[in-house]
C-alpha cells in the first residue's frame, strides 16, 4: 500500500509539473499511469483520475479568479452536451467491466482496461500528431474565424466575445457530447482536446480560449466525479496522494516554465506524449503476444 | 449510504484541497514578494 502510496505520489509529482510547464497534461497521463504502473483497476484509475482533475482545475480556477476572460455562456451550452457525454461514457466503461476477463493468447486481462487502453492509445497518437505538426509550422497564422462559424444548423446563439459571434447550438452541444465522452470513458479532464478545439474551431483568442476552457474542464470533471464516484470507481489514499504530488509538481512547473522557451516546450510535451503512447502500446502488446 | 459517503468524498477532498493549495501557494509568493521588495 505504501509502495502505491508514493508510485501515486510520484507520478502527481511528474503531471504536475507537467501541467505547471505546458498547461495541459492532467488526466490523460495519469491514468494510463495508474493502471499500467500501480495496477489500478481502469474504471478505479479513471475514477480517481477525474477527482484528481477536479482538484487541478479548482486550484487553476482561483489562480486565474481575477482574469474575468472565461465565456460562462459558450461553457453553459457545451455542457448541456457534456452532461449526457460523461454519462454514455462511464456507462460504456461499466459495459466493458460487465465483459470481466478477456483470454488473449492464453492470458487473461480485464475487459475494461483492454478497450479502454486501445482507445487511449489511439487519442494520445492523435494528440502527438497534431502537437508535432503545430510545432512544426513555421508562421502559424491566428484563428479570426473558427470551423463552427461556418456549419449553418438553426438554432443559433450569440457569443459577444468572438470575431465571429453567431454559432449553431446543436453543433457546440455536439462537440460538448464528444468531449464528455472522453471524459467519462478515459478519466481526461478534456483540457487537451478544449483548448484547440476552442481556438481552431470555435474561433477564440488564446487567453480566453485557456480559462474558458479550464472552466469547462471543472464543470465536467464534477459531473464526472458524481457519475464515477456513485458506482465506486475511488481509491482514496491513491486521491490523496495525486493531490498532495500535483499540487507540488505544478508549481515546480510553473517555475521552470518561466526560464525555457515557448516553442522548445511545446516540442519536449510532444516527447512526453509518445512516451506515454509507447508504454501503453507495450501494456497492450504485453496483453496479445 | 456508501454512494453518498464516495460522492461527497470525490467532491469536497478535491475542491477544498484545489482551493488551499492554491491560497497556500499565492500566500507563498506573496510572502516571498514583499521579503524580495523589502531587501531591494
Amino acid at each position: 500500500m505504501i509502495a502505491m502510496i508514493l508510485g501515486a505520489l510520484l507520478i502527481a509529482l511528474v503531471s504536475g509539473m507537467l501541467t505547471g510547464l505546458f498547461g495541459v497534461g492532467g488526466g490523460f497521463l495519469v491514468t494510463p499511469l495508474l493502471n499500467i504502473v500501480l495496477g489500478l483497476p481502469m474504471p478505479i484509475a479513471v475514477g480517481t483520475g477525474v477527482m484528481n482533475i477536479l482538484g487541478v482545475s479548482t486550484a487553476g480556477l482561483y489562480w486565474r479568479r481575477t482574469s474575468n476572460l472565461a465565456d460562462y455562456k459558450l461553457a453553459l451550452v457545451l455542457l448541456g452536451g457534456n452532461i449526457s457525454g460523461v454519462y454514455f461514457g462511464t456507462q460504456t466503461l461499466e459495459a466493458f467491466k460487465a465483459r470481466g476477463l478477456l483470454t488473449l493468447n492464453g492470458t487473461p486481462i480485464p475487459a475494461a482496461d483492454f478497450y479502454t487502453l486501445i482507445v487511449l492509445l489511439a487519442l494520445l497518437l492523435a494528440i502527438f500528431a497534431w502537437m508535432y505538426l503545430e510545432t512544426r509550422r513555421a508562421n502559424p497564422r491566428p484563428v479570426r474565424v473558427g470551423l463552427f462559424a461556418r456549419i449553418h444548423i438553426p438554432p443559433y446563439a450569440e457569443f459577444p466575445s468572438l470575431e465571429s459571434p453567431r454559432l449553431s447550438i446543436p453543433v457546440l452541444v455536439y462537440f460538448g457530447l464528444f468531449a464528455g465522452y472522453l471524459t467519462g470513458l478515459l478519466g481526461v479532464g478534456g483540457g487537451v482536446i478544449l483548448l484547440p478545439a476552442l481556438v481552431y474551431l470555435v474561433g477564440m483568442r488564446t487567453h480566453r480560449a485557456i480559462v474558458t476552457s479550464l472552466f469547462m474542464v471543472w464543470l465536467t470533471s464534477l459531473v464526472a466525479v458524481v457519475s464515477h464516484a456513485y458506482r465506486g470507481n475511488l481509491d482514496l489514499p491513491v486521491l490523496m496522494a495525486l493531490l498532495v504530488g500535483g499540487s507540488i509538481g505544478f508549481q515546480i512547473g510553473m517555475t521552470l516554465c518561466g526560464k525555457l522557451d515557448g516553442l522548445k516546450l511545446r516540442r519536449y510535451f510532444c516527447y512526453v506524449v509518445l512516451g506515454v503512447a509507447a508504454m501503453v502500446l507495450a501494456r497492450v502488446f504485453a496483453a496479445m503476444f | 449510504m456508501r454512494v453518498v459517503v464516495n460522492i461527497l468524498l470525490g467532491l469536497v477532498i478535491p475542491i477544498a484541497w484545489g482551493l488551499l493549495s492554491a491560497w497556500a501557494f499565492e500566500w507563498l509568493r506573496d510572502r516571498q514578494r514583499r521579503k524580495g521588495g523589502q531587501g531591494g
